[in-house]
C-alpha cells in the first residue's frame, strides 16, 4: 500500500470518527439533559482526545481485519489500557498528572503514525525490490523460475563476498 | 434502511439505556455536580479519595498520608489504573476528581456489554443481536450496586477481561500479540483477580489448539511474544503487589464462600423466572454446540466454551475463591451469549425465521421492556450531602495538614473511609460509647475511639526495590480502636441532625458543653454540622 493511499484511508476514518462524535455528542446530550452543553462537549472531547484517538489508531494495523465498529469499541478500551500503563510510568518518574492528558495520547499518536509510515514504507520497497516474477507470485501470478545460468552467477557472486 | 444500519442502531439504542439508567440512577442525568454524586458505600468513597490523592498531589507513589495514620512513605500498592485515568480525565475534562471517576466508571459499566456483544458476533451475529437486552438488566440491583457501591476497579478489570476474552480468536493475526499484550498487562495492574481468569482461559485455548494440532507455531510464538511484553510492562507493579495484596490477602482454605463485602447475586432470586429459564437453556444448548464443534475440529468451539467458563468462575466460591461472588455481579453482561443462543434457537424454530425484522422488533421490545421494568429514578446524592461537603471542604482549606480531627455520630459515617474526605487524619466515636452515655444520661470526654486508616497492605513501606517493612506488624495496637479523651484531638466535628435524633441531640450537648466551658471555640457551622477547635488542656474543665 502506497503512503498516500494510507493517508487518505486515515482522512476517511476521521471523516467517520466525527461523524460518530457528533452522534456521542447528541447521545450525551440526551443523557445528561441537565448538564450543560458546553459541559456535555467539553467532556466527549476529552473522551476522544485521551482514549478513542489513540485506542482506535492503535488498531490502525488491522484495519482490513476489523471493522469500524470493534476497532472503535475496542479502541476505546485499549486506550484506557494504554492510559493506564503510561500513566504508571510517567508515575514512577513524578510527572505530575495535569500534564498526562497531553502528553500520553500525543506520545500515542505520533508512535502510531511512525509505525503506520513505517509498515507502509516497507510494503512498498518489498513491492518495488521485487523482481517481476515475485511481484506475479504475490499477486497470485504465474510461478516463473530464473534460468539456471542466472543462479549460478548469483552463487557464485555470494561465495565471493563471503 | 440497510439491515447492518439496523444492528448497529439496536447497540447504540443498548448503549444509551443503560447509560441512561445508570445516569440517572447515580448522576442525576448530570456530569457535572458541587457535591459528589453516586458514592453510595465505603468502596466508592475509598477509592475516590484515593483518587483525590493523585490529582491534588500530581502522582500516587505512596497513599495521602492523613489515610495512612500520618507516615509519609506507605506504598500506594492499590491498582493504579482506575486512579491515573480518572485523575488524566478530571484535568483535561475540566470535570472536579469525584465526577471524573465515577462518570468514567459508568462509561466503563456501560462498555462491557457492548464488547460481549462484539465477542458473540463472531459466533453469530443473529445471537450477538438478540443477546442484548438482557444487559439492560444491569442497571437492576444487585447487578447495579457494583457500581453505586464502588467496585471500580473490579468493573475496570471486567471491561478489559471482556476485551481479552474478544482478542483470543485473533491472536493469530500479525503483530497481534502487541495490543493484546498491552490489555492484559493493564488488567493485571487494574485487577489483578480478572487477569488469573484470563490466563486460565488462554491456558484451556491453547490446550485445545495442540489437541486440534492447529496453527501450534503461530500461537506459541503469539503468546510467548504476549508473556515476554506483560512480564516487561508488570514486573515494577508486580513487586509491589505480591509484597502486599499476594503475601497478605491471598490466602484460601478451599472451603466454600457464600458472603461477602457487597450484594451477591443469586441467579433464581435476581433474574425473572423467565429470564433464569431462559438461560439454563442457554446453558445446556451451549455445552452442546461446545461438544459439538470441539469433536469436530471446529474453531468456533471458543464461543461458547467461553461463555461456558464465564459462568463456571463465578460459583468458583465453593471452592474458597470469594472473587468468584464479585463477578456475579456482572452476570447480566457475561451470560447475555446464553440468552441470545436460545431466542436465536427458538427464531431458528419458527416459520418467520427469516424475517429479520421480527427479531430485531423483539429485541427492541425486550429492550425497552427490561429498561422500562428495571430503571429507577434517582435517589439522592449518596453518602455525602452538600452540608458534610461543606464541612470537609472548609477542614480542607481552614486546617493544618498534620491536624487530627474527631467525628462524633453522623448518619453516613458508618461507611467510615468516607471520612478521609476531610483529606485529615480522622477518627470516629463508636456509636454504642454514645448510646451508653445516652442511657446514663451523661456527657464524658472519654469514649472507644476508631483510627480511620487504610489497613489492607499492612502499612507497607520500601526498604529496598523488593524488600518490603510493615508499619502496622512493629505497632499494631496503634491502629486498633481504643478507649481516648475527645479533648487530645485538635477538631471535633459534630452532627445536629439525624434519623436517630437522640444521637444529634447528644451530639449537641457536647458541643455546647465544650463551648461553655471557653477551652475550645466554634471554627465552623452550617445547617447540619459544628466544627469545634480545641484549645489543648483538658477541654470539658471549666475554665
Amino acid at each position: 500500500m502506497k503512503p498516500t493511499k494510507t493517508l487518505n484511508n486515515l482522512i476517511k476514518e476521521a471523516k467517520t470518527l466525527l461523524l460518530v462524535f457528533v452522534a456521542v455528542v447528541i447521545l450525551f446530550q440526551i443523557i445528561f439533559y441537565k448538564e450543560s452543553f458546553i459541559t456535555n462537549l467539553k467532556t466527549v472531547l476529552s473522551l476522544y482526545w485521551l482514549f478513542v484517538l489513540p485506542g482506535f489508531y492503535s488498531l490502525y494495523h488491522w484495519h482490513n481485519k476489523l471493522d469500524f465498529i470493534e476497532r472503535f469499541v475496542i479502541g476505546v478500551v485499549l486506550g484506557f489500557a494504554l492510559v493506564g500503563i503510561l500513566a504508571y510510568y510517567l508515575n514512577i518518574y513524578t510527572v505530575h498528572v495535569k500534564y498526562y492528558g497531553v502528553i500520553i495520547p500525543l506520545l500515542i499518536l505520533v508512535i502510531n503514525r511512525i509505525i503506520i509510515l513505517i509498515i507502509s514504507k516497507r510494503k512498498s520497497n518489498i513491492k518495488h525490490s521485487k523482481p517481476d516474477n515475485l511481484n506475479n507470485e504475490l499477486e497470485g501470478g504465474i510461478k516463473t523460475e530464473r534460468p539456471p545460468v542466472q543462479l549460478e552467477q548469483e552463487r557464485n557472486s555470494s561465495n565471493n563476498k563471503d | 434502511m440497510k439491515l447492518n444500519n439496523i444492528k448497529v442502531l439496536l447497540v447504540w439504542i443498548t448503549f444509551g439505556l443503560i447509560l441512561f439508567g445508570g445516569a440517572q440512577i447515580l448522576l442525576d442525568n448530570q456530569i457535572a455536580h458541587s457535591t459528589p454524586h453516586g458514592l453510595y458505600a465505603m468502596d466508592a468513597t475509598t477509592h475516590t479519595v484515593f483518587a483525590e490523592a493523585f490529582y491534588q498531589e500530581g502522582n500516587a507513589k505512596f497513599y495521602p498520608s492523613y489515610s495512612v495514620m500520618g507516615y509519609e512513605d506507605v506504598v500506594a500498592a492499590n491498582p493504579p489504573v482506575v486512579y491515573s485515568l480518572a485523575a488524566s480525565f478530571a484535568y483535561l475534562s475540566g470535570l472536579s476528581i469525584y465526577d471524573s471517576l465515577v462518570f468514567l466508571e459508568l462509561l466503563m459499566f456501560v462498555l462491557i456489554p457492548i464488547v460481549m456483544y462484539l465477542f458473540i458476533r463472531k459466533f453469530n451475529e443473529t445471537v450477538a443481536i438478540l443477546s442484548l437486552p438482557l444487559s439492560i438488566l444491569l442497571i437492576k440491583n444487585p447487578f447495579f450496586s457494583a457500581l453505586s457501591w464502588g467496585e471500580y476497579p473490579f468493573i475496570l478489570g471486567i471491561l478489559l477481561m471482556v476485551t481479552g476474552i474478544w482478542a483470543i480468536p485473533n491472536i493469530n493475526l500479525k503483530y497481534f500479540a502487541v495490543p493484546f499484550a498491552l490489555l492484559l498487562s493493564a488488567l493485571f495492574m487494574a485487577h489483578a483477580s480478572e487477569f488469573m481468569v484470563l490466563v486460565a482461559f488462554i491456558f484451556v485455548f491453547y490446550v485445545v489448539q495442540i489437541y486440534f494440532r492447529k496453527q501450534i507455531k503461530k500461537t506459541t510464538i503469539s503468546l510467548s511474544l504476549t508473556a515476554m511484553l506483560i512480564i516487561s510492562i508488570c514486573f515494577h507493579y508486580y513487586v509491589i503487589f505480591k509484597n502486599t495484596f499476594v503475601k497478605l490477602q491471598l490466602s484460601t482454605s478451599f472451603e466454600p464462600i457464600y458472603n461477602a463485602g457487597y450484594l451477591v447475586p443469586e441467579f433464581i432470586k435476581d433474574f425473572p423466572i423467565i429470564v433464569w429459564l431462559i438461560l439454563l437453556v442457554g446453558v445446556i444448548l451451549s455445552i452442546l454446540y461446545c461438544y459439538t464443534h470441539l469433536k469436530n475440529k471446529n474453531k468456533r468451539w471458543i464461543y461458547p466454551a467461553l461463555a461456558l467458563f464465564l459462568l463456571v468462575i463465578t460459583y468458583t466460591n465453593l471452592i474458597g475463591q470469594k472473587r468468584a461472588l464479585q463477578i456475579r455481579l456482572l452476570w447480566p453482561a457475561l451470560l447475555m451469549f446464553f440468552f441470545g443462543l436460545v431466542l436465536y434457537f427458538i427464531f431458528t424454530k419458527t416459520k418467520q425465521h427469516k424475517n429479520w425484522w421480527l427479531s430485531f422488533a423483539v429485541v427492541l421490545v425486550l429492550l425497552v421492556g427490561f429498561f422500562g421494568l428495571y430503571h429507577s429514578p434517582f435517589a439522592g446524592p449518596g453518602l455525602i450531602d452538600p452540608y458534610t461537603w461543606e464541612g470537609f471542604q472548609w477542614m480542607k482549606e481552614n486546617t493544618p495538614q498534620e491536624s487530627t480531627i474527631i467525628f462524633f455520630y453522623g448518619d453516613t459515617y458508618n461507611q467510615h473511609t468516607m471520612l478521609n474526605l476531610a483529606n485529615r487524619q480522622t477518627f470516629l466515636i463508636d456509636p454504642n460509647s454514645l448510646i451508653e452515655n445516652i442511657n446514663n444520661q451523661k456527657i464524658s470526654y472519654s469514649y472507644k475511639i476508631s483510627p480511620e486508616v487504610f489497613l489492607d497492605t499492612w502499612l507497607a513501606y520500601k526498604k529496598s526495590f523488593f524488600e518490603f517493612g510493615y508499619y502496622y506488624t512493629e505497632g499494631d495496637s496503634k491502629y486498633q480502636p481504643f478507649v481516648g479523651e475527645v479533648c487530645d484531638f485538635d477538631y471535633l466535628v459534630f452532627n445536629k441532625f439525624s434519623r436517630n435524633q437522640p444521637l444529634a441531640d447528644y451530639n449537641v450537648a457536647v458541643a455546647n458543653t465544650l463551648l461553655q466551658n471557653g477551652k475550645s471555640r466554634k471554627s465552623f457551622e452550617n445547617a447540619l454540622i459544628i466544627i469545634i477547635e480545641i484549645n489543648g488542656g483538658d477541654c470539658f474543665e471549666t475554665n
